[in-house]
């Protein structure tokens, strides 16, 4: 007699799904209090948590210049009942479960077999970009979400889809045309095209209607921009893919494929946003649950596949999973690893130490971190519209004579010079000795007043 | 055909291979020593036995190259070559072991062509033309690479693969030859390039692809794909997708390809293994339609995709590129005999296979013969670079053309500025173009800043660095105030100078 396999209940895969979630993103964290650092992860969630912090109490002079999206609003208006530490770091994962709520409920509908979205499930919740949105205080978090619950809703209410769907604005007008672009493709596939017109025709009216009497849409800000070498999480990319994950996608596309028309120009829109992701790293946060769910697709090929050789079989399916893996701990590893991290950290209270109105002049990535927990006033960072202090720091960093660096170094008053080891690798020197590391080294008006391996803080005693 | 006489013939073949193994191995190694000594690049797998045989490692750290760097690699050749230095001497691990493996191409390439031609006659032929390749005599000669193993490895591979799809058998030794060609050279790149256009070559010939092709083309592509990203995982991380070219400078890179005319190509794939290797794949695509055709017309057209995009080193791409088409040559050998039996001059078919055989003779054995070491150090280079071992104090830093990195660390034993392996090397591209502005200066002022920037506190000048910067005398080096000759050869071509100034802060640009 054979014996049907018991399949679990999608309750329950779902309750193991939130807790593996809840798992990956607490790591980082854990890891890195382990190691005595408490601080967020990455510059982004200091700027974003400034910025929020900006709104409710204008305190930092360069912040000004910069507009805040939904997603700060969302952040001030959480830091009015509770702490910004414990703000910033249970928002995201709060996101991150919610996301993966929805997922598995639009997979429901999407993916008939429990398997297949178990397994998409399963690669959602590994894959670096979940991972590194839902640990990291960014718009990309709010993004997902809004995007996941656009599709949730698309198929119960294409009203309060298109409603969604405008709240995306807010954070970021690329956000909102992918996903319209997207909800189109998943319309046609769905066979409910009208559907998708109706959301997006709302979504649309409501973006004029709120740009127009609030100023919502938020355009350029705060995204990080990208280049081809920041798709592959393998080349380097902190929002980028998984090589393998993808691969897998590719296998589930072909698994998938139909000669359908609709399925054909749905195919069309999604390759088409596919290659805008290239460039563009919303819309590589946003294609992630389509990965996922085509990934899951492709491993239940590879499992299902009458393989004719056992071994190669094996040996590709442990491949498979090893490769997964090894993402995934390269990635947490990363999160563990993202700055601040505990030399800097400390480097950065020593800066604390420093006379109130010191100016420090350091690499832009630095300018956040100097400011926020550093609590100077950075002379450069990466929200800084004013280009003559771009050139101004481009010609102090690469200068040798100090008869171009001291004039400068004076009329911007800075004092403080802090150098780490990111900026002396490729950052902004290439070589031991290069412009300003040579008169650092050698003029007597740089004085060393700390040194802990590769962060460095001199003062200019002018 | 009787057993006794098939096995007569099998020791017969047997007998020939082995010949021919002996002929080309032979002619190789008395290339190599022309010179007593490895090629520039010979010098560096040198040292990384040394630290295997002090250490247990391979120089994963290197203190001498470009002033001290990190290296990633693939160790597999470095302790096979290790292992072989136990009990060889040093130098035949350049000179003798890499052409042994070269010269073991006839062995697969036999295997391979006998399932192409069914004959054995031809597929002797074609193993010796797959030998005989000019463009597979300008590569491993006498640099101690892992490539000519690697070439070997990947012909091994073919021959399984297409056996093991025919008869079932060997799938174990594939898998083996597959991992050990995956672990040895990044040339495995080529099999799983191959294997993807034979698929889709198959695609559009409306051919079966069969389940087992697709599985394997699957494990080859998730193997190669997480050992490449395990092993270059830095290199990935640092260069982003400029690691495909090895992070080769580009004007070096286009130096190399902007070197070779369309004749010297065809004529170091071999001009015969060329017309005949295209006429088979041709005939063999079009008439027959077999598998095995198929797959090498995949693998010959893998090779010139990489080398059209430069991902691959030139001479390599072209002594594939030979050995691809000297295979597909022995299927048009086989079909030209088999034209010529059907017609009134079936006397003549073997005479028509000796008189094409002749002309390859003709045409290869002379650039074989004279095949010439163009990048071995002279004695010159040798004089000067061991007195700087012996004289120079421990931290001197020389500067020379790239191309000579290997040969300062490996001689003089001292730190390079720069050498040919630009992974893991941040902005590359800079250092080189630094190399040649310091040789093309004028002035001291930029000659020291230069050096200084790189903390070099030696200048080589050599037929090299001429060769690299066309200045046979870089005029900065006449100001004696801030350069001291410190070492000429005897025969004046090489000259070693010391800096003996240095620039204050207000006096850099």
């Amino acid at each position: 007699m054979v014996e049907e396999r018991r399949m679990p209940s999608d309750g329950f895969v779902l309750a193991v799904l939130v807790l593996l979630a809840v798992f990956f993103v607490l790591t980082p964290f854990t890891a890195r209090s382990l190691q005595g650092n408490n601080a967020l992860l990455g510059e982004q969630s200091h700027f974003h948590l400034g910025l929020a912090q900006n709104m409710l109490e204008p305190s930092s002079y360069h912040l000004q210049d910069v507009t805040p999206t939904l997603f700060n609003s969302l952040v001030a208006g959480i830091l009015i009942i509770a702490n910004p530490m414990l703000t910033s770091k249970l928002l995201p994962i709060i996101l991150g479960v919610a996301s993966v709520i929805l997922f598995f409920l639009t997979a429901q509908r999407v993916l008939g077999d429990m398997e297949e979205r178990s397994l998409a499930g399963l690669l959602f919740i590994i894959s670096p970009l979940f991972i590194v949105v839902f640990t990291t205080l960014t718009p990309a978090s709010l993004v997902l979400f809004l995007s996941l619950l656009c599709w949730w809703l698309y198929d119960r209410s294409p009203v309060l889809s298109g409603v969604t769907l405008s709240l995306l604005v807010g954070v970021h007008a690329t956000a909102f045309i992918v996903t319209a672009v997207l909800l189109v493709a998943y319309g046609l596939l769905r066979g409910s095209w009208k559907h998708a017109a109706v959301s997006g025709a709302i979504g649309l009216f409501l973006m004029v209607l709120l740009d127009a009497f609030f100023g919502f849409v938020a355009g350029d800000a705060l995204i990080m921009s990208s280049s081809f070498n920041d798709f592959f999480v393998s080349l380097g990319a902190n929002f980028g893919y998984s090589f393998f994950l993808l691969f897998l996608a590719a296998v589930g596309v072909i698994a998938a494929w139909s000669k359908e028309r609709r399925q054909i120009v749905a195919s069309l829109i999604i390759g088409g946003v596919f290659v805008f992701s290239f460039s563009d790293m919303l819309a590589r946060v946003l294609l992630v649950p389509l990965v996922a769910m085509l990934a899951g697709k492709g491993v239940l090929v590879l499992l299902r596949r009458p393989w004719t050789v056992r071994s190669i079989r094996n040996i590709t399916l442990f491949l498979v999973g090893l490769s997964l893996l090894f993402t995934l701990v390269f990635t947490i590893s990363g999160q563990v690893k993202a700055e601040p991290t505990m030399e800097k950290l400390e480097a950065l209270r020593f800066l604390h130490t420093s006379p109130p109105d010191a100016v420090v002049l350091s690499s832009p990535d630095n300018g956040v971190l100097i400011e926020r927990l550093g609590r100077r006033q950075a002379f450069l960072d990466n929200a800084q519209q004013d280009q003559e202090r771009w050139s101004a720091a481009q010609q102090v960093f690469l200068s040798y004579r100090m008869g171009t660096t001291v004039p400068l170094l004076q009329e911007y008053g800075i004092t403080y010079v802090f150098v780490d080891e990111r900026m002396r690798d490729g950052g902004v020197w290439t070589y031991e000795e290069q412009g300003l590391l040579f008169l650092l080294k050698y003029d007597d008006r740089f004085v060393k007043l700390y040194d802990a391996g590769s962060n460095v803080v001199y003062r200019f005693t002018g | 055909m009787a057993p006794e006489q098939a096995t007569a013939r099998q020791q017969t073949a047997t007998r020939i291979i082995i010949a021919l193994f002996i002929i080309i191995a032979a002619t190789r190694i008395i290339i190599a020593y022309q010179s007593p000594h490895p090629d520039y690049d010979g010098y560096l797998p040198l040292r990384q036995v040394e630290s295997i045989h002090q250490t247990g490692l391979p120089l994963f750290e290197d203190e001498l190259s470009y002033g001290g760097r990190a290296r990633v690699f693939s160790p597999l050749y470095t302790y096979l070559i290790a292992l072989f230095g136990l009990v060889l001497p040093k130098l035949w691990l350049v000179k003798v072991l890499p052409n042994l493996f070269a010269a073991a191409i006839v062995i697969p390439a036999y295997a391979f062509a006998r399932i192409l031609t069914k004959h054995e006659g031809l597929a002797i032929i074609t193993a010796g033309m797959t030998g005989l390749i000019p463009a597979l005599f300008l590569i491993g000669i006498n640099d101690g690479s892992p490539i000519t193993l690697s070439i070997t490895l990947l012909v091994t591979t073919m021959y399984l693969f297409i056996k093991s799809r025919k008869s079932g058998k060997h799938l174990d030794w594939l898998l083996i030859a597959l991992v050990a060609l995956i672990l040895l050279h990044p040339l495995s790149l080529v099999f799983l390039i191959g294997l993807l256009l034979y698929t889709a070559l198959l695609r559009v010939q409306s051919m079966k692809i069969s389940p087992k092709d697709v599985e394997l083309l699957l494990f080859t592509l998730f193997f190669t794909a997480w050992f490449s990203l395990v092993v270059f995982k830095k290199a990935f991380v640092m260069h982003g997708s400029n690691v495909i070219w090895q992070n080769i400078p580009a004007m070096e890179l286009s130096a190399v390809f902007s070197k070779v005319t369309l004749l010297s190509a065809i004529s170091s794939t071999g001009f015969i293994a060329l017309i005949l290797g295209v006429g088979g794949l041709y005939y063999g695509l079009t008439e027959t339609k077999r598998k095995s055709i198929v797959f090498l017309t995949g693998m010959v057209a893998g090779v010139v995709i990489l080398i059209w995009f430069r991902l691959i080193a030139l001479r390599t791409g072209l002594a594939l590129l030979g050995i691809l088409l000297a295979l597909a040559s022995g299927y048009a050998l086989h079909r030209i005999v088999d034209y010529l039996r059907k017609t009134k001059a079936a006397r003549l078919a073997w005479a028509a296979v000796a008189g094409i055989i002749a002309i390859f003779v003709i045409a290869t054995l002379p650039s074989m013969l004279t095949t010439e070491l163009t990048d071995t150090p002279t004695a010159a280079d040798i004089e000067v670079l061991t007195w700087a071992d012996e004289h120079l104090s421990e931290d001197a830093i020389i500067m020379g053309a790239p191309i000579e990195g290997n040969l300062i660390a490996g001689v003089a034993h001292r730190k390079n500025v720069m050498d040919t392996d630009y992974l893991l090397i941040p902005r590359v591209e800079e250092r080189y173009e630094d190399t040649i502005t310091l040789y093309k200066s004028f002035f001291k002022i930029d000659a020291v800043s230069i050096l200084q920037k790189y903390g070099a506190t030696h200048v080589y000048v050599s037929p090299q660095t001429e060769a690299f910067t066309d200045v046979a005398h870089p005029r900065f080096l006449d100001d004696e105030q801030c350069f001291s000759l410190v070492k000429t050869a005897t025969d004046g071509t090489v000259q070693l100078y010391g800096l003996t100034c240095s620039l204050r802060g207000e006096e850099y640009g």
